[in-house]
C-alpha cells in the first residue's frame, strides 16, 4: 500500500513539474510565467520528497522535512525577487486586457 | 533571553533534521551552536519582537489553523493555475492589483507576501511604502476589489491572531 502511495506521490511530482515547465512556455509574460515556474517546482519536488519519506527511514523522513521547510521559505523569495527585478526594469504585462494598478 | 531561547531551540532542531538525527547530544549540540550564532549575529540580524503581546498558547493553536488555511490556498491555487496552463480555463485578465497594508506590522507585511507567494496565482511584485500599499500580480485580476477583499479577510480572521 505504501509503495503505490509512494508510487502515485511520485506521478503526481512528475506532473506538476511537467505543467509548470508548458506553462513557462505558453504563459505570454514573466509575470504569469512566474506562477507556474517556481510554484510549480516547490509543489513538484514536495511531492516528490513526500514519495521519498514514505518509503525512506527516519533520516529521509528528517531531510525532506528540512528540504521542504526551507523550500517553503525560499521559494516565494525568489519569485519575489524575479518579480520585483521584471517590474523596476519596466517589463510590460503583455496579455490583452491586463490590469495594471501600478 | 526568550527569543534567544526560542531561536536556538529552532536552529537546534534544524542541525538536528540536517543530521537525521534523534542522539539528544546531538540536540544539545544544535542548541549550543544555534545560542552561539544568535549571540555573535543577533544583533546584526536586527531580530525584532514578534506577536506584539499577544498571548503565546492562542499564537501557536492559531497558528495551526493560519498553516492549514494556507495549505489549502496553495492547493486551491495550483489546481487553478494548472487548468488555466492547460487551457482548460482562460487567462482572461490577469495583472497588477494594490493590496492596502493596512495595520500589519514590518512581519505581518512579510508574512502576508510569504503567504500570497507561496500560493499559486499571486506574487508579490513590489511594496509601494508612499501609498502604503503592496502592489500584487494575481492571475486573475478581473475584479481587483475582489482580490482586497479576499486577502483582507484573510488577514483579519486568520493572520492578525498570529502575526499582526
Amino acid at each position: 500500500m505504501t509503495a503505490i502511495v509512494a508510487g502515485l506521490l511520485t506521478i503526481l511530482g512528475l506532473v506538476i513539474l511537467t505543467i509548470g515547465v508548458y506553462g513557462v512556455v505558453r504563459l505570454p509574460d514573466v509575470y504569469t510565467q512566474l506562477h507556474a515556474a517556481s510554484k510549480a517546482g516547490f509543489l513538484g519536488v514536495a511531492a516528490l520528497l513526500a514519495a521519498a519519506a514514505l518509503q525512506g527511514g527516519g533520516a529521509i523522513v528528517a531531510r525532506a522535512v528540512l528540504i521542504v521547510a526551507l523550500l517553503t521559505v525560499t521559494t516565494p523569495v525568489a519569485a519575489h525577487v524575479v518579480a520585483r527585478a521584471a517590474h523596476r526594469r519596466g517589463e510590460s504585462l503583455r496579455t490583452p486586457g491586463a490590469v495594471d494598478e501600478s | 533571553m526568550m527569543r534567544l531561547v526560542t531561536g536556538a531551540a529552532g536552529l537546534g532542531i534544524v542541525y538536528v533534521l540536517t543530521l537525521a538525527s534523534t542522539d539528544p547530544v546531538d540536540l544539545a549540540v544544535g542548541v549550543l551552536l544555534g545560542a552561539l550564532l544568535i549571540g555573535l549575529l543577533g544583533r546584526r540580524m536586527r531580530l525584532t519582537p514578534v506577536g506584539h503581546g499577544l498571548p503565546v498558547l492562542p499564537r501557536i493553536l492559531w497558528f495551526v489553523v493560519f498553516g492549514a488555511v494556507v495549505l489549502a490556498d496553495i492547493v486551491h491555487g495550483a489546481w487553478d493555475v494548472a487548468l488555466r496552463v492547460m487551457h482548460l480555463r482562460p487567462i482572461e485578465r490577469p495583472g497588477v492589483v494594490r493590496v492596502p497594508i493596512g495595520e500589519r506590522s514590518e512581519r505581518g507585511i512579510a508574512v502576508s507576501a510569504l503567504a500570497t507567494t507561496l500560493s499559486p496565482g499571486s506574487v508579490l511584485v513590489d511594496i509601494d511604502r508612499a501609498a502604503g500599499d503592496l502592489l500584487l500580480h494575481v492571475i486573475d485580476a478581473s475584479d481587483p476589489d475582489a482580490v482586497r477583499d479576499r486577502l483582507q479577510r484573510f488577514y483579519d480572521r486568520y493572520q492578525r491572531r498570529v502575526f499582526p
